[in-house]
């Protein structure tokens, strides 16, 4: 059991060990997520309050209590995906623990322990303000916060398991090929894809109803039905939860009944997780104990220009090595998603617009909305150029010596992301047009939004060139704790955002629509310009930048 | 071939001198052995010289170019060898030299030519076309080498070459060092094996706390201390130099 905790602790420790000399710029960081956190929370508790006097109608709160549940456990079911994997099979410290003189069934209950806790950390994080929140406007009765607090632990279980038994082919898959990143990156975008895939099957679900009344509430439950049955331990819990008698018993009886029917169905699955996850680990410590002797197929040179070489070299870094090729590519599916989400809101809105005539509300507000908000999404597009020196690590030193200067360097790297970004940009700029086509919107949107994802992602590789973080023992690190993302991530949505408040607050103000759509479109190409000024300032110094990068 | 003309270098906010106004030169076709203590200021000396790290004080001449103001020209006529050779580990071997062969505008043919003879002279050649991750330290030692030499440069810069080969690609360094040497071109290597040094260099320099403590010819440098070996020598000048 000591073991075990030191184990655990070891673990934590090194999860939140910060770079030496960084931890300004980590502080910094972390404020900004506890600052997003805090917004985005108390928009959601917001929204509880305001919803409260629908919450009396017993139905439509097992719907909300259900759908919180519901979605902390997609998200652990998403990232828990990565974790499982990243720390079961493809961790690196397995040789490290593997000469320890602890048994390995002590490490992978440790290892184990430790994907949990943080997932069961996600989950209270995200559930639990909500759920308190709603207990409190809805006079839950005293055991709603007992049974509430304490089964929280236990959620994680469900979606844990199902992200196992995912996971274990897609494993099993890539490990007989030979570029098993490959493999592992498309996954993971099609489980992205998936996942939003999923949400906009339940928003089709319920968007009949274009007010939310109980009636309209409970006739999408009653089409959510399936739901309810499929994940029918988050439907007992609620039960449970809220007091409400079922199967002919009294209140007391009946959340006995479901809550053990909870913690069975949730002990069963966190044994199934258990079975899986020792599998996925022993399969690492048996890959890594094997020799790598299988005979290679025999290449041959190929000649190309530095330029080529140069992008070929940061396709084939960032490829190979999974985390790295989920967080510079797996992100930039978002603005197509968001594209999607936007265009079919925005034809729904004109459905609705068309149908219920003199309502006030311009719909074309709605188009330049999903533009702005377009244009902060596509913060995502530059993970991979403001990680592209700091992802080099010490092999920086082998660029350094090459006879090709900074600027080489750098425009080589800035078009091996500028090409699948802009490819990107102009996808999502196509179909949030097509689904409410208008030659000006198109054009406008095109020029200003391909060409601000451009400088976007200069601008990513321009500021991470000044100060690269160098010094990481993985990858990952170099893309996760690193200032020089939020930077320009922060940059590109707060200006999206803005623009968004913007229009907001005109059409709020009842200016006119001819004033706003001008003054949008003047705000869009204002960030291009400002993102251009940045560009230029910083594109003068990149051989200073360069030269003076230390190792 | 390589001129090196009152570099300093500090760190910590210009407290610590890792280099102290460090000057000495090399000629065409000799083998120079760089000789110090542990942190005596050889792997420091060596990143300027390669544009690892800036020069901030002196300058630093390759085949008269200088490293800071012409840095493209400076570095097209080595090829370097690290200490530790973190190397794209993401590459097969052959995208590697593949990828220096590119940026140094080598022919397929010559590719083909030098890493075939550099391949078979190390027993390089199964592991070629696999990924550098799974090389062990010698091995990656030795694609550092043949990426090295795969431009023909006219000064080889190699830092603690000899750490982590196995003798028989030990010896097959030392002897492309002779070649090199043979072809009227130059070696420039650290090191911490007095034997080696003393075996195949021409000239050495010892540096001591950044500081340079003797230069010159191997056998006059043994003739003016008493014909003493290398090691007897290094000890006397610069036997406290240790960290």
């Amino acid at each position: 059991m000591n073991d075990y905790l030191i184990l655990l602790k070891a673990m934590f420790r090194n999860k939140f060990r910060f770079a030496t000399g960084s931890k300004r710029g980590t502080i910094a960081i972390l404020c900004l997520f506890a600052f997003l956190y805090v917004f985005i929370m108390s928009f959601l508790l917001f929204i509880v309050i305001e919803l409260q006097a629908i919450f009396a109608s017993k139905n439509i709160g097992i719907l909300f209590y259900f759908f919180v549940l519901l979605t902390a456990s997609l998200v652990v079911l998403m990232f828990g995906i990565v974790s499982l994997v990243s720390t079961l099979y493809l961790s690196k410290d397995t040789d490290f623990y593997s000469v320890l003189p602890v048994k390995q069934t002590t490490v992978f209950a440790a290892k184990l322990s430790y994907v949990y806790i943080s997932e069961a950390v996600i989950v209270a994080a995200i559930a639990l303000p909500i759920i308190i929140a709603f207990g409190i406007v809805s006079h839950a009765w005293a055991w709603f916060y007992v049974i509430s607090i304490a089964t929280l632990i236990i959620v994680p279980a469900l979606p844990l398991m199902l992200a196992a038994i995912i996971a274990i082919p897609v494993m099993f898959v890539a490990s007989k090929l030979k570029n098993r990143s490959v493999v592992s990156l498309v996954f993971y975008m099609i489980l992205f894809g998936g996942y939003f895939g999923a949400y906009m099957y339940f928003i089709s679900l319920s968007s009949n109803a274009d007010v939310l009344t109980g009636a309209a509430v409970t006739e999408a439950l009653q089409r959510m039905q399936v739901m309810l049955y499929v994940f029918y331990p988050f439907t007992a819990l609620t039960t449970a939860a809220l007091g409400i008698p079922m199967y002919g018993l009294n209140v007391g009886a009946s959340t006995v009944v479901n809550l053990l029917i909870f913690l069975t169905v949730s002990a069963a699955l966190a044994i199934i997780l258990m079975i899986a996850g020792k599998f996925m680990y022993g399969q690492s410590v048996k890959a890594n104990n094997q020799t790598n002797n299988s005979k290679s197929k025999k290449g041959e040179f190929r000649t190309s220009g530095s330029v080529k070489a140069l992008i070929k070299r940061e396709y084939i870094s960032s490829l190979r090595t999974t985390q790295v090729a989920f967080q510079c590519y797996a992100v930039m599916m978002l603005p197509i998603i968001i594209a999607v989400v936007f265009g079919i809101m925005t034809r729904n809105n004109l459905n609705s617009v068309e149908e219920l005539a003199g309502v006030g509300l311009n719909y074309r507000i709605i188009t330049l909305v999903s533009f702005c908000t377009l244009a902060a999404m596509f913060a995502t597009l530059g993970n991979a150029a403001a990680t592209t020196f700091s992802r080099e690590g010490a092999a920086i030193a082998s660029l350094k010596i090459l006879p090709i200067s900074g600027k080489r360097v750098l425009m080589s790297k800035v078009a091996a992301w500028i090409i699948p970004a802009s490819v990107v940009a102009v996808v999502s700029v196509v179909i949030l047009n097509a689904f409410s086509f208008d030659i000006t919107y198109f054009v406008l949107s095109l020029f200003s939004l391909v060409p601000l994802t451009a400088e976007f992602v200069l601008f990513g590789a321009l500021w991470d060139i000044r100060s690269p973080k160098l010094k990481w023992t993985d990858p990952l690190q170099a893309v996760k704790h690193n200032g020089n993302v939020v930077a320009g991530q922060l940059l590109c949505m707060v200006g999206g955002l803005l623009a968004v408040l913007l229009l907001v607050i005109l059409m709020v103000n009842s200016i006119s629509f001819d004033n706003i759509f001008t003054i949008c479109w003047c705000v869009l190409y204002g960030l291009l310009a400002i993102f251009g000024v940045i560009d230029i300032l910083l594109y003068r110094k990149i051989d200073t930048y360069f030269n003076r990068i230390e190792i | 071939m390589l001129e090196i003309n009152h570099v300093s270098m500090a760190y910590a906010n210009g407290t610590v001198k890792a280099v102290d106004d460090l000057s000495f030169s090399l000629k065409e076709g000799e083998i120079f052995g760089f000789l110090g203590a542990n942190g005596a200021g050889k792997t420091t000396t060596i990143k300027m010289v390669t544009g690892i790290l800036p020069v901030k004080s002196g300058n630093i001449k390759i085949c008269g170019h200088d490293i800071t103001s012409d840095p493209i020209a400076a570095k097209r006529n080595f090829g370097f060898v690290p200490d530790d050779p973190i190397i794209f580990d993401k590459y097969t071997g052959r995208e590697y030299i593949d990828f220096l062969g590119d940026i140094y505008g080598v022919s397929n043919e010559d590719r083909s030519r030098v890493s075939s003879d550099l391949l078979k002279r190390f027993s390089l050649e199964d592991a070629f076309d696999k990924r550098i991750s799974g090389y062990s330290h010698g091995m990656k030692q030795k694609i550092a080498i043949i990426g090295a030499l795969i431009h023909s440069p006219s000064l080889w810069i190699l830092d603690e070459p000899m750490m982590g080969l196995d003798p028989p690609s030990a010896f097959a360094l030392k002897e492309l060092m002779k070649e090199h040497k043979a072809q009227g071109k130059t070696v420039f290597f650290s090191t911490h094996v007095l034997d080696v040094a003393e075996k195949i260099c021409d000239r050495v320099a010892i540096i001591s706390k950044g500081k340079l403590v003797l230069c010159g010819d191997m056998d006059e440098i043994k003739r003016a201390q008493g014909d003493d070996s290398l090691e007897e020598i290094f000890m006397s000048v610069a036997g406290n130099g240790n960290e």
